[in-house]
């Protein structure tokens, strides 16, 4: 019924049902999403409400420098990390992006593997998700990581957006997105690692 | 030269696509010569794979789930 864009914000600004209606048909599932990264499944469905008001309040002074989507995702985010701090639960960045001596303690001297890594039995990310058990694992760790890492990643991996997309969303420079992304993925990786090994799921 | 643990470190910024060409030419270049990191490599990007299909599935919203919240929006504003 909307055929563009344009249109769409239009009778969102002059109100229309049907705009309201087809903007959450739209968005409200990458919304969702966004917010339980952040902020818990609990309180995610809580925090994209408030994120419409906030968006509705807003939307006549929109000025679609970027897309009404994300837009609308950069106001869940903001929204989110309202309520962290006022939690008490947002890791600072600074915290996130300090050195990690992630994989320092498998190199030797001159920066060679000392124990390259372990062969994994599957070519594909579907192909290691068919294991239950890992599965699990992995869901329970991404669910763990911290809440900055664990949009960024999603936002990446699931939606698909672009670094710069993202630090417009989550309003971090680009190099700390990149850090956040690599952060993230290391995590994911010593963990699949660590299963392969010993058939153990990691803790920390 | 880059050492494997320069790879282990830029990885992302490879996949990504924010190196230089002299850094992509290098990379290409160990990755040709150490098995290890190839390995390394290949294995990092399943990781982040496995991210997109992770976490319970978000539907839809209903109709009436639509209704509810239009409704809430318009009494608000
Ligand atoms: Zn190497």
């Amino acid at each position: 019924m909307y055929e563009s864009e344009d249109a769409l914000i239009k009778g969102l600004v002059n109100g229309e049902d049907a705009a309201f209606r087809a903007a959450i048909k739209q968005y409200q599932v990458s919304m969702i999403y966004l917010a339980r990264n952040l902020v818990g499944d609990k309180i995610a469905d809580e925090v994209v409400q408030k994120a419409w008001f906030s968006a509705m309040k807003a939307i006549p002074r929109f000025e679609k420098r970027s897309s009404l989507k994300t837009w609308l995702l950069r106001i869940v985010a903001n929204e989110g990390k309202t309520r962290l701090r006022k939690e008490n639960r947002m890791t600072s960045l600074e915290a996130l992006t300090e050195a990690d001596p992630a994989f320092a303690t498998r190199f030797d001297d001159t920066g060679h593997w000392e124990t390259g890594p372990a062969q994994w039995d599957a070519d594909s990310p579907d192909e290691l998700m068919t294991r239950d058990e890992l599965k699990a694992c992995m869901d329970q760790l991404i669910e763990a990581l911290p809440e900055m890492q664990g949009a960024t990643l999603n936002l990446r991996e699931r939606q698909g957006y672009s670094l710069k997309e993202i630090c417009n969303i989550l309003e971090v420079s680009e190099s700390n997105v990149r850090v956040l992304l690599h952060r993230a993925r290391t995590r994911l990786f010593r963990c699949i690692e660590n299963f392969e090994q010993t058939g153990d799921c990691c803790t920390s | 030269m880059l050492s494997c643990k320069d790879v282990s470190e830029t990885v992302t910024d490879h996949l990504e696509g924010s190196t230089s060409f002299q850094d992509r030419v290098a990379l290409r270049f160990h990755l040709l010569i150490c098995k290890h990191c190839r390995r390394f490599y290949q294995q990092f990007q399943i990781a982040g794979g496995v991210s997109g299909s992770l976490g319970d599935e978000v539907s839809e919203p209903t109709d009436d789930e639509i209704d509810a919240l239009v409704r809430k929006l318009k009494a608000r504003n």
